[in-house]
Parts: structure tokens; C-alpha cells; sequence
């Protein structure tokens, strides 16, 4: 398979190659030759030809050695010293350097010090952001210990209604021999037939085997039954 | 002097963190826990379902198609017990606190109470106890803890060979 077409000495990935990123030995003949005679090439060159010249005219202007100089003394001054009040008198020279800040509000040079009060604050800062998420950890603590125990107050009550309900029921149901059938749990998505027999009542689970993602007809059938007993008025006048 | 500032701050900062951490405890040992309970009483209480009971005979062998059934009514009803026809005996659907009931006649002397015993329970479900009558006489009771929006069913077979078929549903 013939992966480049080689049109002279040079090959086009080498040709592209040598466009995108110039050697010092490149044969420059070669070059040419290539380009008259491969349009593809050609078109290639002529393209970052257009894009060198929109680079070259649009481009950021270069920090001059001074700017350079300077940035690198504040940042061996910044390293003996709390870094965020040096990074913060650092920071309006790096970013006017990248072009993204209009011009730094302080002169060159003259390093912004922070002053002798703004250090308490800082860990006054630190220490409140601390305190505010020790107080947050008490909190929830708190909240969680009490749901915990209003949760567990909660079946004892219900328990205890159920357990007062279900005594009524089974009186009556020794007094006139009904079937009595016990708690009957549902669970969602179950489709639950509760048959009563001659002595006993038999808890069916006909909940379908496949998995269904469309609408659960019994849930429509639910709907129909409603609509039945409470019909909608759809236009009055 | 600065070492006395300092200490100052340290200060400070020692006796805010102990006033908020004490105050947070506070507030969630006492004050959001009576909101809560209040909010959970009015809930358990207040809360209304609609309860939707439905009677329906079922005659084996007959091919009786009750126009108040719908398709899909029928439908679902043949997969329950098929080769069955189906007349629809009455339908009730009413919003009931805890404590109320409705009421389904389903002729021949039989009735089925359906009251609502809490509208949600700790696991989300819907308590109903059913009662099935005869001429005033209890023939059958359980308690049912549904999910809402689902409906569950109570069969019963009657002399004559048809079907009682209850359907309950609570939202």
C-alpha cells in the first residue's frame, strides 16, 4: 500500500513536516521542486503562508528583557515571604504580560507590600473559615443524632397502632369466623391478588417476569377507574 | 507589640470559634429539631389520599361485555381471570384523611369498606385496611400497605360459581 505520494525526493508528510515546523538542514530545493509539482502540497504551503501573516500581525507585542527581569525579582523576593500577599503584587505584571489586564494600576518595579495589618486579618480569614466548617461538621452532628432519634420513635408508634387495630380485628373475626388474612406488604411495581378461599387468604404475586419500560397498563387501568367514578367535565356553558 | 497583637488576634479567634461551635450545636440539638417535629405532625395528619375502590363480577364461560369497562380495563382484567365475562358492580373514588373510609356496594349483600389507616408510612406506603361484608356480617379484613399510584385486588368466590374481584388504589 502506498501510503504517500512521492512526487520528488522529498515525500508530502515530509514536505508538510518541514512547512509546519522548519529545520535548520532542510533542502530547500527539494522543497520547491515538491511544491511545483504537488498541488496538494501547494495548497497546504499557501495556507500557512496566510496563517503566518495573520499571526504575524495579530500577535501580543514581545515582553521586553526588562519586563522579564522584573518578574523574576519578585519572584525570588515572593519565596521568603507569605506566598498570596506576594502573588497578589506579582500577579497585575503576569497578566499584562499575557495581554489579558489593561495596564498594571502600580509602576514597575515597585512591588506592592503588603502591609503589616493585612497579616493578622489573613489568619483571621483562615481562622474563621476553620471555625465555620467545624461549626457546619457540629451541625450536621447534631441534625443527624436527632433524626436518628426521632427515626426510631416513629415505628414504635406506628407499631403500637397496628398492634392496637389488629386485636379489633381478630375479636371480630373469632366472633363471626371470617378469614382474617395478615399484613399484606406491596411493593412498587408489584401487581398483588389477594385471594379468599374457603378457610384462607392467599396472597398472589402476579407481577410480570419480563421487565417492562413502557407504562404499566395497570396503572392505566387505574386511571380508566377513576375517570369512571369522578368524570371530567371537558366543556360546560 | 506585634507579638501582643498577634496574641490578641489568636485570642480572638479562639473565642468566635468556641461561641459558633457552641451555637451551631445548639441550634441543631434544639431549634431545627422543633420545626421538624412540627412539620412531621402536620403531615402525618393532615394528609389527604384519593382512595379509589372498584367491584367487579366475574362469570366464567360468559361473554358479558359491560360498556362502562374500557379496552384497556378489560384487558387487564382477562389476564387476571381469563375466559371471564365482567360487569362492573360500583366504583367509588373520594380524598379521605386518615381514619375516614369509602364505601362500595357490590350488590347481593356484599360491601367493602375501605378506610385509610395512615397516609404514609415510614417507607412511603399508603395503609388501607379492607373489610368485606355480607348483610352487615364481617367476612374478610386485612390491612394492605401500598405504594401509591398502584393498584391491588381482592378475589372472592361466590356460590354461584362467579367471582368477586375488588380492586383498591390509593394516591
Amino acid at each position: 500500500m502506498k501510503k504517500f505520494k512521492r512526487w520528488s525526493t522529498m515525500q508530502c508528510n515530509e514536505v508538510i513536516r518541514e512547512l509546519a515546523v522548519p529545520t535548520d538542514d532542510r533542502d530547500s530545493a527539494a522543497l520547491a521542486e515538491h511544491l511545483a509539482s504537488c498541488p496538494s502540497c501547494a495548497r497546504w504551503a499557501k495556507r500557512d503562508a496566510q496563517f503566518d501573516r495573520l499571526w504575524i500581525t495579530t500577535r501580543p507585542v514581545e515582553p521586553s528583557p526588562q519586563v522579564w527581569d522584573g518578574v523574576w525579582v519578585h519572584v525570588a523576593s515572593s519565596l521568603d515571604s507569605s506566598p498570596p500577599a506576594k502573588f497578589e503584587a506579582l500577579a497585575p505584571h503576569v497578566a499584562t504580560l499575557n495581554g489579558s489586564i489593561p495596564r498594571v494600576e502600580t509602576p514597575f518595579g515597585l512591588p506592592r507590600v503588603s502591609s503589616p495589618r493585612s497579616r493578622p486579618w489573613n489568619w483571621a480569614a483562615v481562622g474563621l473559615i476553620g471555625l465555620a466548617q467545624a461549626a457546619a461538621v457540629l451541625l450536621a452532628v447534631g441534625l443527624t443524632w436527632r433524626t436518628s432519634t426521632k427515626s426510631q420513635e416513629i415505628p414504635i408508634a406506628i407499631s403500637t397502632h397496628s398492634v392496637a387495630m389488629s386485636p379489633e380485628v381478630s375479636a371480630v373475626a373469632k366472633e363471626s369466623g371470617l378469614r382474617s388474612a395478615p399484613v399484606v406488604e406491596i411493593e412498587a411495581g408489584q401487581m398483588v391478588l389477594i385471594r379468599v378461599e374457603d378457610s384462607v387468604a392467599k396472597v398472589v404475586d402476579l407481577t410480570p417476569d419480563r421487565i417492562s419500560y413502557s407504562v404499566d397498563d395497570w396503572y392505566l387501568v387505574f386511571n380508566a377507574v377513576e375517570a369512571i367514578a369522578n368524570p371530567v367535565i371537558a366543556m360546560k356553558e | 507589640m506585634a507579638i501582643a497583637r498577634r496574641r490578641l488576634g489568636w485570642l480572638v479567634i479562639e473565642l468566635a470559634m468556641a461561641a459558633l461551635t457552641f451555637g451551631g450545636l445548639a441550634l441543631g440539638l434544639c431549634g431545627l429539631h422543633v420545626s421538624r417535629a412540627s412539620m412531621d405532625v402536620k403531615s402525618a395528619d393532615d394528609e389527604a389520599r384519593q382512595v379509589t375502590v372498584f367491584g367487579v363480577i366475574a362469570t366464567p364461560g360468559s361473554k358479558t361485555a359491560d360498556t362502562n369497562l374500557t379496552t384497556i380495563i378489560k384487558t387487564q382484567l382477562d389476564k387476571l381471570l381469563p375466559r371471564h365475562g365482567f360487569k362492573l358492580l360500583d366504583v367509588q373514588s373520594k380524598p379521605i384523611v386518615a381514619g375516614e373510609s369509602v364505601t362500595c356496594d357490590l350488590r347481593n349483600g356484599y360491601t367493602v369498606v375501605t378506610a385509610l389507616v395512615q397516609p404514609v408510612d415510614e417507607n412511603g406506603k399508603v395503609q388501607i385496611r379492607c373489610e368485606l361484608y355480607r348483610d352487615q356480617v364481617l367476612q374478610f379484613s386485612t390491612v394492605v400497605k401500598t405504594p401509591p399510584n398502584q393498584l391491588f385486588f381482592c378475589q372472592r368466590a361466590l356460590q354461584s360459581g362467579s367471582q368477586l374481584l375488588i380492586g383498591i388504589g390509593a394516591r
